[in-house]
């Protein structure tokens, strides 16, 4: 049986279970507002929610996209005992997370979350190249129109900010300096770019995307800004050999079996962007009849 | 700094740049009950209704 941890609304899961049932392989999905209950039946564990029940050990794979397992964790009214049990559930959660996690899987629930800033510190010890970046408080060291900023954290789509309903924070280029000091920022030298490549890294394997961003105002420093108009034209690629087995070594050291990675190509170097374990790829599996949903089905 | 967004601490100037992502309109909310399907084969309330089409030179 294999274990999807995702979220309802989420459509490349939909995709991968469309070709899990055309394979013949059965599953249980289980959304992010789902709470278990750790329970023993026959000595054997089980987890309870109101939408699911199963035996870990009848799980034989695991994909973590998105969400995660939620435990119910019971109250005790004595605040030693309570802080006593909060631990032992604790460790029971633990318990069935890293155990689920020693099983065939997709990436994994624990390390899903990645910190930019250490990545890029891997990604020049694996030997890959990376523009340059650094973190300041004001724009004094800054040079204009040749530097870019963006989000440190993960999540960058903000509800309900300034004048937005929906406000996003895409790569941004500085064009002038700032009199005052601001909170801890991300800079990176800004690298002009011949096209961009996207990768997205199963199990050793790599399938890209150039994605020619670079003749488009609107795209030039972030490709996600589409243009719906004159869509950038996106083709097959093929890595060198050497950025492959970089990417390999990176991948390894962050113990992440999946993700997308962002590449810029400039003459003969590839710089490393970042890494999204959790990306979307749905788009340019299509445009490159990748059927990368085909490939997670068939790997778990 | 130009102060777009008022807030008692400072924060990156990353948050300047800040774009406009897509108005939530009825439309974008009630797209939910319109493009898709609830499905207990897929375990979702989230399967779309229709499939994107796909240019025919995309197939070769």
């Amino acid at each position: 049986m294999i274990l999807i941890l995702s979220t309802n609304q989420e459509t490349t899961t939909n995709e991968v279970v469309k070709w899990l049932k055309a394979l013949g392989k059965a599953f249980i999905r289980i959304h992010e507002d789902e709470l278990f209950e750790i329970k023993v039946y026959q000595n054997r564990i089980f987890l309870q929610s109101q939408r699911n029940r199963f035996f870990i050990e009848d799980i034989t794979s695991v994909w973590y996209r998105r969400g995660g397992l939620q435990f119910m964790r019971k109250e005790y009214d004595n605040p030693s005992i309570n802080a006593y049990m909060n631990e032992t559930q604790y460790w029971l959660e633990d318990y069935v997370i890293k155990m689920l996690e020693t099983k065939k899987h997709i990436n994994k629930q624990s390390n899903s979350h990645l910190n930019k800033l250490l990545v890029l510190e891997q990604a020049k010890k694996a030997g890959l190249k990376v523009p340059e970046y650094y973190l300041a408080e004001n724009t004094d060291q800054l040079i204009v129109n040749k530097t870019i900023t963006k989000s440190i954290a993960e999540n960058i789509i903000l509800k309900s900010v300034g004048s937005f309903s929906e406000g996003i924070l895409y790569t941004s280029l500085i064009k002038e300096k700032e009199r005052e000091n601001f909170f801890i920022t991300f800079f990176q030298e800004m690298i002009e770019k011949d096209f961009e490549v996207r990768a997205f890294y199963l199990h050793g394997k790599i399938w890209a995307t150039a994605i020619f961003s670079q003749n488009d105002k609107k795209t030039q420093l972030d490709h996600r800004k589409y243009n719906h108009e004159i869509p950038n034209r996106n083709v097959r690629y093929n890595l060198p050999k050497e950025v492959k087995e970089k990417t390999h070594t990176l991948m390894q050291q962050l113990d992440i079996n999946c993700g997308s990675i962002d590449f810029i190509k400039n003459k003969n170097d590839f710089y490393f962007l970042e890494i999204n374990p959790v990306g979307q790829f749905l788009g340019l599996s299509s445009i490159c009849n990748y059927l990368l949903e085909k490939e997670i089905a068939e790997y778990l | 700094m130009k102060k777009k967004l008022k807030e008692k601490n400072k924060l990156p100037l990353t948050l300047k740049y800040i774009e406009n992502f897509r108005d939530v309109s009825t439309e974008i909310q009630n797209s939910h009950k319109l493009n898709y399907l609830v499905s207990k084969e897929y375990q979702t309330d989230f399967l779309m209704r229709i499939q994107p089409t796909k240019p025919l030179v995309r197939l070769l």
